[in-house]
């Protein structure tokens, strides 16, 4: 079944929208991403740049500065709300998975 | 001063998004001794002779573009190319709203990593640049056919021009599905987090366009034979002498690197036009 969007998240969105909740450029996220998955998730070059227009268009992020050729940007109150339902649907799966399987 | 065989254009047909029949020719290619340089039409691919090597290349595709352009004078560019290139994809050439870029590290970071969104791009480039083609194309078809069809006066050709409206509509039709067929299933595939493999230009469709386009002209020749007038056979005979002068006059300006004799082809080639446009009017 195709996704619809931003109902949930892919893994990527996930933590592209975590690591803005700190003021980050476009080549800042591809590091903070690796550092905070152990080098697990890795976001490729087109895929990121295509969310940050994605999640600008949709309100989700906001552009804070743009310095030559990089721009900054941050987690809206709509994308914290994003990531707080998308935690939850998470934790959800979990305490399913404890209940059926553990 | 550019040498003759360190340059060369290779033809080669693929559909607008068949990104992994792309990928793996030009991967071919480089092994090979050949690096892409540019892409001047939709089946011509420049190369410049290299050390035979292993490279890596990945297209993607920017919807909110419409021709190369756009693309490479937008503000959005740098930071696009600056973002890429950190993970060692070099820009190489844009076609419509297609970027090519080349990688030499040997097990790069993708630059699609997510199929969902891959999907979503294309998709939005197929929207903007394709289906309203396929869809006015349609219509004028419809309109060509029922006019045909319905006129008081039945032309010579008539039956030539049936034939080609209903062959060029089934292209289209085919063309149409055989996209939102390889789509729902991509999309089936990327929810899975599965890159599918892009669907290629139907060699069945390619014969069909190839038949389709002879025919036309074929029936304009007749019909003018017939008639004893020329004046179709003229134009047709015209729109392909212009077409050939510009793969000519592109071809010839992709191969000069010096800007000011650039600037002097580019004013050489207007002269021709003009002189073309002159014998038309005259003739």
């Amino acid at each position: 079944m195709p996704r619809i969007k931003f109902q949930t998240l892919t893994e990527q969105m996930f933590y592209v929208l975590l690591s803005l909740n700190d003021e980050c450029c476009g080549i800042d996220i591809m590091d903070k991403v690796s550092e905070i998955t152990d080098n697990r998730v890795k976001v490729g070059s087109g895929t990121l740049y295509n969310l940050l227009e994605e999640f600008l268009e949709s309100g989700m992020i906001v552009q804070t500065k743009s310095e030559g050729r990089r721009r900054s940007y941050i987690l809206t109150n709509e994308g914290k709300d994003l990531l707080n339902c998308e935690y939850k649907r998470l934790c959800k799966q979990i305490e399913d998975f404890r209940k059926y399987l553990l | 001063m550019v040498k003759k065989n360190e340059f060369k254009t290779f033809h080669k047909e693929f559909g607008y998004f068949d990104r992994t029949g792309i990928q793996e020719y030009l991967e071919q290619k480089s092994s090979e001794g050949w690096a892409l340089v540019n892409k001047q039409f939709a089946s011509d691919w420049d190369f410049k002779r290299i050390v035979p090597q292993k490279l890596h290349y990945s297209i993607t595709y920017l919807p909110q573009f419409t021709n190369e352009d756009q693309f490479l004078l937008s503000e959005s560019k740098n930071e696009y190319l600056e973002l890429c290139s950190k993970s060692g994809w070099q820009f190489v050439c844009a076609y419509k709203n297609m970027v090519i870029f080349v990688n030499e590290n040997e097990n790069p970071t993708p630059l699609q990593t997510d199929p969902e969104a891959e999907l979503s791009l294309i998709h939005k480039s197929f929207l903007k640049l394709f289906l309203p083609k396929t869809l006015c194309l349609s219509a004028f078809l419809m309109i060509l056919f029922f006019d045909e069809f319905f006129s008081e006066t039945v032309s010579k050709t008539r039956d030539f021009t049936l034939l080609c409206c209903v062959l060029l509509s089934i292209y289209c039709i085919f063309d149409l599905l055989s996209y939102f067929r390889w789509r729902k299933k991509a999309l089936t595939a990327a929810a899975s987090g599965i890159f599918s493999k892009t669907w290629g230009m139907d060699k069945l469709l390619s014969v069909l366009f190839c038949i389709i386009t002879i025919l036309g002209i074929v029936a304009v020749a007749v019909n003018s034979y017939l008639t004893k007038n020329y004046k179709s056979i003229i134009l047709i005979g015209t729109i392909l002498t212009i077409i050939a002068i510009e793969i000519i006059i592109k071809k010839i300006e992709n191969r000069i690197k010096s800007k000011w004799k650039k600037y002097l082809f580019k004013f050489a080639s207007v002269l021709i036009y003009i002189a073309l446009i002159a014998f038309i009017i005259s003739s």
